[in-house]
């Protein structure tokens, strides 16, 4: 058919559908253009610019300068106007002078000009002329012509000159008559230059006509002023699996004010109102600039005009205020400033922006820019409960890294800071106390025992190092071996010790009754243990479990004490075998070894194993052989004081005062002891320590045995040396003597149920009941099933043996199926536990010596896969057990308890946790897994053997508090757990084992890596059990309230400083200057004011840094250590809460929370120190009297305060001190303990405390760890030399100050010539006894008399009163004065001689002070002992600064004097052996009362 | 609290606006009818049917929150395996076939779009359905269902309108109309209108469901379910039965290739440019055999019912990771030694164990052709020769290798019917 004309389809009906079609589109276009102008960062961004200008208009007025001060400028500028004014005519007569004179100058310059081009014009033709034609007519016309332009030239620039000087010559008079002004107007200028630029920013922020058109939408697609910012971060990409790509954070898109100082929470929401004062200053602004406008009104035009430009006018500041609901809190969390800019984010900081973005920190998708796809993440479900409802908030599945809830932000540290330790700053401030608690909590409960955390990753280094040591420790090894293992790049060795003790003795300490009564349930005898529970769980609970599993766990138990005890049992007999040996033994098995071991050769080159019983026969040997090299260290247990029984009364003020209480706890002392006013008084003394366990029930522990003594030897033994027993504890030997540990062991064991607390039936038994042999086979099934047919099950049940299938097992297993008794199915069953159930990762176990951790290895938790984790049945368990909250504690604060259900009393449980569980996060996983590690098997089928196996924890240990009801206490325990548990997840959810780049990583160097490490030693050894390490630290606000208390308290210690020497490189008289300027930080610690009334909130800082601050008149002050800076006071002027920035105000609630603010983030150390001081003060009075809430005796009589350590011993007598403490301190009630410490552990602490001084107190210049001591050279070095002439000169030039009739010189030459002359009476009868033995001598001796004579009678000779006046002129007058001086006053108090002085305030031995104390700390201490003590001082300051002083005993100023002590004391053993020194007779001590 | 919570208010109202859009098409049918049809009785009988729509859109604008039945989704899950997935693929295709004109009626579709719908209104209170339909890579398919079914039922109609034409002996439609048209303003007006709603889908789309990226990939970790993209789900189903060899290779390579010699093997001259069945029974049915039940209804498996671990999952049934099921499958060669002749496998070596296997083989590949040739497909090879007869036949014998394995592996749990690890060669 043909084409027709016709149309195929209606034209009106396409028109019409094109129409639709097409506005369709148009709309659908426009509707795009919507979406892309309302992204949300635009949104946010158009809000911001509001907030921006009006906290720009605020700062513009903060920064308003002083009236005195700008009227001071403006008055100069009318002064200077003025006086310009005044030579006005003058001025005015120049510049028209300069005005008629300008044309002529610009004429007479255009002439010389072209004279000078016409010039040079003919000079060309010239030169042409003569090379070309030489020298022709032309050539000398030429010449003519310039002959006369030059001399016009001359006239022409004359001419010009002379104008031009003129100009000069008046333009310098105007400048001069204008300097004044000129100068005036710079520094008017000056005054307000901040407060210029910030009202011109002010301005400039003010949205305006330009900012609005170009965002306009669509129009904002070109250089529009809302955008995308971002850094790019190279350093630190984000792993793509594939690749390592740039991370490019956009996060400021939206927290726009994230880097600026000014965008605080206080000023944001200040925001939504002008307050009246601020409109004040609003006016005061306005009508500054305003007269400053006027005061320039009056300047010449052109000036102003310039000026005018700078200024500001008036009409353009404004202070305009946000609707409230611009700025609701969400949005002010989203535009304020970073907390701490000082420490993130900020350009200066450690962590600037440009370096380390935002997400390499908070994780989260840092391209995206909305709220959504940024992978924001909830801290809790009330915040997300806000998001869903306000930003469609959803969590993002499709991004692998969210960003971390903030009460997870701390693990991000970890990423860069490998010690952890170095999250605590040199200050002692603790930037992550979480994360550090986390990390505190893992070492102590031992984590890493199952779980390897090595914190390597192809061979370098990825997050923190927690493994344990090499077994046997790098100590006990040989330097090759050591150096072996030590030099492994990608292994180096671990150093952490296991956390529980030795079990290889444990059949010495308890009974196998007690022993499977506490694996069943160790909390249930001791609440406060470390150890986990691992049986009655919720996987292993009779209760859940079904048929003839029900019965498991007990045999289980009874199997693994019957293990335990039967390799306990054989290790103590190989022990004594080895002790009582034949001589030749060891040579015997060295031989039979030797044998075995080139038959399992042999045996084995073809293929095979050696057999059983000869492997058996070589391990045994070889056991044999490890217990004889070791021989020298592990005795057999014996009682160290048989015949004694023990006084518990004196056991208990012993446990009381040596120390015990800084790692133990102890029920009963609670309650005193004994009678007041007799000997057997003991004060309460409640420790709340555990680093080692609570002792309260160790009767019921070890006092139980079948020899009714053997508890007590052992635990003779035990306190007496524990390393005997348990090589590798940490606890140390406490130089107690044998009768000393009697008594302690008396009264420990005295301590009985149920005088301490109801422990329940059947601790103290001997027995417990054994499974019978049917539980035991049916338990033994459990393995056998996976190695034998049922036939052979079958046979083996019937017949009690399979035969020669034995051969092709397992070892354990034909150990087993040799003898099929109940006996050793029990030991076989014990070893599978021991090893399924990881026993050996805390304790040591005979057998299990080398065996690999059971746990997962977390280097890389923090990012596992959730889909790696099997959640199973979950989240019907915990629907089952708990009841769900939003928080643990209520809306006052009080914790949560159980809630009934169902019928079922149902534990709290955090949303925010139930919400991750179900979500399958990590975080969730991970608090379930450590709440109750074995709920994931909850419903599952599963074999006994393949149950889950961590066993469950319990870190926050809490003691009930009196009057608080069981309920309280459960809520309040639950609570606490909880916290603790996040702290550990926080720990470890920061391992995610990421390469950051090594110049991103902090790599403490030098001091700053010795205080790092050398705090993980003392945390290892709790070395601040017992002594103050670091001060605490006080940061707040400079106000003038603060000013006010400050100067108080100087005025308080002015009657201090008048006596004071002033060092002023030494940190305890001069403080450092402010770190910033409106901050002050004050070191020292804080004690609550007894003089206050009870319950007061009330608090003394007492300083142990000096503290430098201006006072109101600017003057720099300093507050020397021990002032007291009051806190909160009327009387005297405190300084307010308010104005504390650290710790915040909130912790100044009441003593409790200000103690729990301060327990991880306070001053290190000290509080057996403090417990101590109390006890002895109230045990006795009379010797330790209490002022001012302390007791400077008591004080001095406990360990001592380790704040300076590093100025004040001499590095490597500390280093001999801390391998093998020998006695220091006479007053102590107790003795630094010996620690099983190695080198590098003592070498560690040394190099600790020198860099912390180093750190803190630089001034002083310490060196480590050698220190040369210029007073130890010999008496003819140049420096003795000159003191010593010196001295002599100042003797013969200073009069007696009484008589003032001789110059001391005389007055010595008085006192010494009976000396002398006794001295040479002595050396003559020597000689005289030494001529008349010669006369008697026999052949054999005669030698020897005729060599002593020779000797004494040269030193009768040297001993002449001349030269015995020539010596001491020389060499010997400043030591024996300074002897003197030492003899007469020092001696009052320390002993010098063999004999002890006892004195209760006795100090060290004075001999000891050359080899223990620098000369720098020695001389600053004597000055004035006060400063370095932060209790009052029983030394006194025996050389004040505003007195005369001891002049007849030592020529020269106090400081001279001290000096001169500090000098003799250097070498004190060598002064006084000097004859001048020896015969010299001290006068008798003054005793004091 | 509820991780599985079904039908949250945005969910409800969400589906009203559905039911009442549905039922506006419904009052519109009946319009249609009353209008230009004259129907009373099929007015009355739409506007019943709207106002069924109409119920439920008001139940769910006022949040009544009706869910599915659990029995109900009970039901259709156990009823569900790939079994009867694909047994009811093929039936459908058979009974559509057969009762085509039947079911190109108007009424009949709509009908059955009707209940189309209102199944999946219902199927969308619950959550797994629903997530599973919404997710953005899966709304295509959701389109395709659709489209394809409109398409094939259009194409349907014609033809059966055609049929009777001609079976009238009248010429079919598109020959008595003058299907000629001018390049303008017909074609580019109409081009032009088709970009510019083109366009306004896209920007639509675009702005609605934004481009479904997931996290990224990663060496350590393959997402569960892995699939393939979804024009792929159709091969990635056939990897269930066969070998990747088989599966990724020979049979996609197949296609091609058939695709390309579809000209030269189709003999059949009637049915040009003009819709109709009769004509061309065979090369429709096999064309949708392969195309609508091998490739679509397998690419929405794949797509709808292939969960975690390539599980089967039922329309209602949540997709859990750790479903699994038992995988008990077995050679031929076992079945053939051990089952049936008692005898060991071991020290047969691959190619006496396998013979058997192979045997068959051989013979499906072989043997088949002439025999069909001599048989039931005398006329074909009597009318394409003997290359054009065989290149035919093995096109299909491929394309029917699949539904064979398949019903194989339902039936006797075949694994394969030659397994030869040692080479590599599975079939």
């Amino acid at each position: 058919m043909a084409a027709t004309d016709q149309n195929y389809r209606n034209q009106y009906t396409l028109d019409i559908v094109f129409a639709v079609s097409s506005i369709l589109m148009l709309v659908s276009t426009v509707w795009m253009f919507v979406q892309d102008f309302n992204r949300e960062f635009k949104q946010e961004q158009r809000r911001f610019r509001d907030v921006e200008s009006a906290i720009a208009q605020r700062v513009a007025l903060q920064q308003i300068p002083g009236l005195d001060e700008i009227e001071a400028a403006e008055a100069k500028v009318k002064e200077a106007e003025t006086a310009r004014k005044e030579k006005a005519a003058d001025l005015g007569k120049m510049q028209d002078e300069i005005a008629s004179i300008q044309p002529k100058k610009e004429k007479s310059e255009k002439h010389y000009q072209d004279v000078k081009s016409e010039q040079e014009s003919r000079i060309s033709f010239y030169n042409i002329e003569i090379e070309e034609h030489g020298n022709t007519e032309k050539a000398k016309r030429l010449l003519k012509e310039i002959e006369q332009l030059t001399a016009d030239l001359a006239k022409a620039q004359a001419e010009k000159d002379a104008h031009t000087s003129r100009i000069k010559e008046l333009q310098q008079k105007i400048l001069e008559i204008d300097a004044p002004l000129t100068e005036a107007l710079a520094s008017m200028k000056k005054v307000n230059d901040k407060f210029d630029a910030q009202v011109q920013l002010a301005i400039k922020k003010t949205w305006g006509l330009g900012d609005t058109i170009r965002s306009l939408p669509v129009i904002d697609a070109f250089n529009a002023p809302i955008k995308i910012q971002q850094f790019t971060i190279n350093d630190i990409p984000i792993d793509y699996n594939f690749k390592q790509v740039t991370r490019f954070d956009r996060c400021m898109t939206c927290h726009q004010g994230i880097d600026r100082p000014a965008y605080s929470k206080a000023m944001l929401s200040s925001l939504t109102e002008v307050s009246t004062e601020q409109k004040q200053k609003l006016d005061d602004a306005r009508a500054v600039l305003k007269k400053r406008r006027d005061a320039l009104k009056d300047l010449p035009a052109d000036r102003r005009v310039v000026e005018e430009k700078g200024t500001p006018s008036p009409s353009q500041l404004d202070l305009t205020s946000l609707a409230k609901g611009q700025l609701p809190e969400a949005r002010i969390n989203e535009f304020c400033a970073h907390p701490r800019l000082e420490l993130f984010v900020g350009a200066n900081s450690k962590h600037p922006a440009e370096r380390f973005g935002c997400t390499s920190c908070h994780a989260g998708q840092g391209s995206a820019t909305s709220f959504t796809l940024a992978a924001h993440t909830p801290t809790d479900t009330k915040t997300k409960d806000r998001w869903v409802k306000q930003h469609d908030w959803e969590s993002s599945h499709m991004w692998d890294f969210p960003m971390l809830p903030m009460r997870f932000v701390e693990s991000s540290c970890l990423k860069c800071h490998y010690q952890v330790t170095d999250l605590i700053d040199s200050d002692n401030k603790n930037q992550a106390p979480k994360l550090l608690r986390g990390y505190n909590l893992l070492k102590e409960f031992g984590c890493f025992g199952c779980h390897e955390i090595p914190g390597r990753k192809g061979g370098r280094q990825v997050g923190p190092d927690l493994r344990l040591e090499p077994n046997p420790p790098l100590e006990e090894l040989t330097p090759t071996e050591r150096a072996k293992i030590e030099s492994d790049p990608e292994n180096p060795p671990g150093t952490l010790r296991k956390v529980g003790p030795s079990l290889y003795r444990l059949v010495e300490k308890t009974n196998p009754g007690w022993t499977a009564r506490w694996l069943m349930a160790p909390r249930e005898f001791r609440p406060d243990t470390k150890m986990p529970h691992f049986y009655g769980l919720s996987n292993n609970d009779p209760s859940v479990l079904k048929g003839e599993e029900k019965k498991f766990p007990a045999t289980e138990v009874q199997a693994i004490t019957h293990f335990l005890f039967k390799q306990s049992e054989n290790y103590v007999a190989d022990l004594e075998r080895v002790h009582k040996e034949s001589p030749d033994a060891a040579a015997k098995d060295q031989a039979r070894l030797d044998e075995l071991n080139k038959e399992k050769a042999d045996v084995e080159k073809s293929g095979r194993k050696l057999d059983r019983p000869k492997r058996r026969e070589m391990e045994e040997i070889v056991r044999r052989v490890k217990l004889r090299s070791n021989k020298s260290h592990v005795p057999l247990l014996a009682d160290p004081a048989p015949s004694y029984d023990g006084d518990p009364v004196k056991g208990r003020q012993l446990f009381s005062e040596r120390g015990c209480l800084a790692c133990h706890s102890h029920h009963a002392l609670e309650k005193a002891g004994g009678t007041k006013g007799t000997e057997s008084y003991a004060p309460a003394i409640m420790s709340e320590a555990q680093f080692g366990p609570n002792l309260s029930q160790l009767a019921e522990k070890i006092g139980n045995q079948k020899d009714a003594k053997a508890g007590r030897t052992w635990l003779r033994q035990w306190i007496l040396d524990p390393h005997v027993h348990s090589p590798r504890s940490r606890m140390p030997v406490t130089h107690m003597t044998p009768s000393d540990v009697a008594d302690i062991a008396a009264w420990l064991l005295s301590q009985k149920n149920p005088d301490l607390m109801d422990l329940g039936k059947g601790w103290d038994e001997l027995k417990s009941a054994q499974p019978d042999e049917d539980d035991l086979k049916k338990l033994a099934d459990v393995y056998l099933v996976r190695l034998l047919t049922k036939q052979e099950l079958k046979e083996l049940k019937e017949k009690g043996t399979i035969g020669q299938g034995i051969k092709d097992l397992p070892d354990d297993e034909q150990d087993l199926l040799e003898n099929y008794s109940a006996e050793n199915i029990k030991y076989y069953l014990g070893k599978k536990a021991v090893g399924r159930q990881g026993c050996f990762a805390c304790h040591d176990i005979p057998g299990f010596d080398n065996a690999k951790p059971i746990g997962v290895a977390l280097n890389e938790w923090g990012k596992k896969d959730p889909d790696r984790l099997a959640f199973e049945d979950i989240a019907n368990y915990v629907k089952s057990k708990f009841h769900f909250v939003p928080s643990l504690v209520d809306k006052d604060g009080k914790p949560v308890g159980t809630k009934e259900e169902g019928g079922v009393e149902k534990k709290p449980y955090e949303q925010f946790y139930a919400e991750a569980l179900f979500h399958h996060q990590r975080e969730g996983y991970l608090n379930q897994k450590i709440m109750d590690p074995r709920s994931y098997d909850y419903m599952r089928l599963r074999a006994w053997d393949d149950l889950a196996r961590m066993p469950q924890f319990k870190f926050a240990r809490l003691k009930q508090k009196e009057g608080e009801s069981d309920e309280d206490f459960a809520a309040r325990a639950n609570k606490e757990e909880a916290d603790a548990r996040e702290a550990v997840a926080t720990f470890i959810l920061g391992l995610v084992a990421e390469p950051v780049p090594l110049k991103n990583i902090n790599q403490p160097t030098g001091d700053r890596l010795a205080e790092v490490k050398g705090r993980q030693v003392l945390d290892k050894f709790n070395c601040g059990g017992c002594h103050l390490i670091r001060p605490g630290i006080f940061d707040f606000k400079l106000s003038d309230d603060v000013n006010e208390s400050l100067e108080n308290s100087l005025k308080l210690a002015a009657a201090g400083m008048k006596s004071d020497h002033v060092f002023l490189n030494h940190h305890n008289w001069v403080g450092a200057p402010p770190a910033a300027p409106d901050k002050l930080t004050a070191y020292g610690i804080i004690r609550p004011n007894t003089l206050a009334e009870e319950g007061a909130k009330e608090w003394f800082i007492r300083l142990s840094q000096a503290l430098r601050f201006q006072d109101s008149k600017k003057k720099w002050r300093d507050l020397p250590s021990f002032s007291l800076l009051a806190v909160n006071t009327e009387q005297p002027k405190g300084i307010p809460i308010d104005q504390f920035l650290y710790p915040p105000p909130s912790a100044f609630a009441s003593a409790g929370a200000l103690d729990a603010f301060l327990k991880d983030k306070g001053p290190f150390g000290g509080a057996f120190t403090d417990l101590l001081v109390d006890y002895l003060a109230k045990k006795d009075p009379k010797l330790y009297p209490t002022a001012a809430g302390d007791s400077s005796n008591a004080r001095i009589a406990s360990p001592p305060i380790l704040i300076g350590q590093g100025e004040r011993t001499q590095p490597e007598w500390l280093y001999q001190f801390l391998l093998d403490p020998q006695p220091v301190r006479k007053m102590t009630v107790l003795r630094m303990p010996k620690f099983n410490m190695s080198k590098d552990e003592a070498r560690a602490l040394v190099d600790y405390f020198a860099a912390v001084t180093r750190i803190t107190n630089h001034g002083i210049g310490l060196t480590y760890p050698y220190e040369t001591i210029p007073q130890q050279e010999d008496f003819d070095s140049p420096s003795w030399k000159k003191k010593n002439s010196d001295y002599v000169q100042l003797l013969k030039t200073t009069k007696d100050p009484k008589g003032k009739a001789k110059t001391l010189y005389e007055l010595r030459m008085d006192d010494l010539k009976p000396l002398w002359q006794q001295i040479l009476k002595e050396a003559e009868d020597q000689r005289d006894r030494a001529k008349s033995r010669l006369a008697d001598a026999t052949a054999a001796t005669k030698p020897y008399w005729e060599a002593e004579f020779k000797r004494l009678e040269k030193l009768v000779d040297q001993s002449s009163l001349e030269n015995q006046k020539k010596t001491w002129e020389q060499s010997e007058a400043y030591v024996s004065d300074a002897y003197r001086v030492v003899g007469t006053i020092c001696t009052q108090c320390h002993q010098v001689g063999p004999v002890p002085l006892k004195l209760a305030t006795e100090g060290p031995p004075l001999t000891l002070a050359n080899l223990r104390l620098r000369p720098g700390w020695t001389q600053k201490w004597i000055a004035n002992p006060q400063r370095f003590l932060t209790y009052v001082t029983v030394m006194p300051n025996n050389f004040p600064a505003d007195d005369a002083g001891n002049q007849l005993l030592f020529a020269g100023t106090q400081f001279d004097r001290l000096t001169a002590v500090r000098d003799v004391l250097m070498i004190y053993p060598r002064v006084i052996s000097l004859p001048v020194n020896f015969y010299w007779v001290p006068p008798p001590p003054e005793v004091k009362k | 609290m509820d991780h599985h919570g079904s039908l949250t208010a945005g969910v409800q109202t969400g589906l009203g606006v559905y039911y009442f859009l549905v039922m506006l098409m419904n009052v519109g049918f009946a319009l249609y009818y009353y209008f230009r049809l004259k129907s009373r009785t099929q007015t009355v009988l739409w506007l019943a049917v709207a106002g069924v729509f109409l119920v439920h859109a008001v139940a769910f604008l006022v949040h009544l929150g009706w869910p599915m039945p659990e029995g109900m989704k009970q039901a259709v899950n156990d009823l569900m395996n790939p079994v009867s997935y694909f047994v009811l693929a093929v039936a459908g295709l058979a009974v559509f076939l057969y009762w085509r004109r039947f079911l190109t009626e108007p009424g009949v579709a709509w009908a059955i779009l009707n209940i189309t719908l209102l199944f999946s209104g219902w199927s969308l209170t619950d959550r797994t359905f629903r997530d599973v339909i919404t997710k953005p890579d899966n709304v295509p398919i959701v389109l395709l269902i659709f489209s394809v079914g409109y398409f094939t039922w259009l194409a349907f109609r014609k033809a059966v309108i055609n049929d009777e034409r001609l079976a009238r002996g009248e010429p079919p439609v598109e020959k008595a109309e003058d299907d000629k048209v001018l390049v303008w303003p017909d074609l580019v007006y109409t081009e032009l209108i088709a970009m510019v709603v083109c366009t306004f889908v896209l920007i639509v789309w675009a702005v609605f469901l934004k481009a479904p990226l997931e996290q990224p990939a990663s060496s350590a970790k393959a997402p569960n379910p892995s699939k393939a993209p979804w024009y792929f789900l159709g091969l990635q189903e056939m990897l269930v039965y066969f070998d990747p060899w088989m599966a990724g290779v020979v049979l996609p390579t197949m296609i091609i290739v058939g695709l390309i010699a579809l000209p030269y093997i189709d003999f059949n001259q009637k049915g040009n440019g003009y819709f109709t069945f009769t004509q061309r029974k065979f090369a429709l049915t096999t064309f949708l055999s392969g195309f609508v039940v091998l490739w679509v209804t397998l690419i929405v498996l794949g797509t709808f019912l292939r969960g975690p671990n390539w599980n089967f999952f039922g329309p209602f049934e949540q997709w859990d990771v750790h479903k699994t099921v038992p995988l008990n499958n077995v050679n031929l060669s076992d079945y053939f030694w051990l089952s049936g002749l008692g005898q060991a496998m071991e020290g047969r070596g691959w190619f006496g164990r396998e013979l058997p296997g192979i045997l068959l083989v051989l013979a499906y590949l072989l043997l088949l052709p002439p025999l069909l040739a001599k048989t039931i497909l005398r006329p074909f090879f009597i009318k394409m020769g003997f290359i054009r007869f065989f290149v035919l036949v093995t096109l299909i014998q491929f394309m029917a290798s699949l539904p064979i394995k398949m019903v194989l592996r339902w039936t006797i749990n075949l694994k394969y019917i030659v397994y030869i690890p040692e080479a590599f060669f599975n079939i």
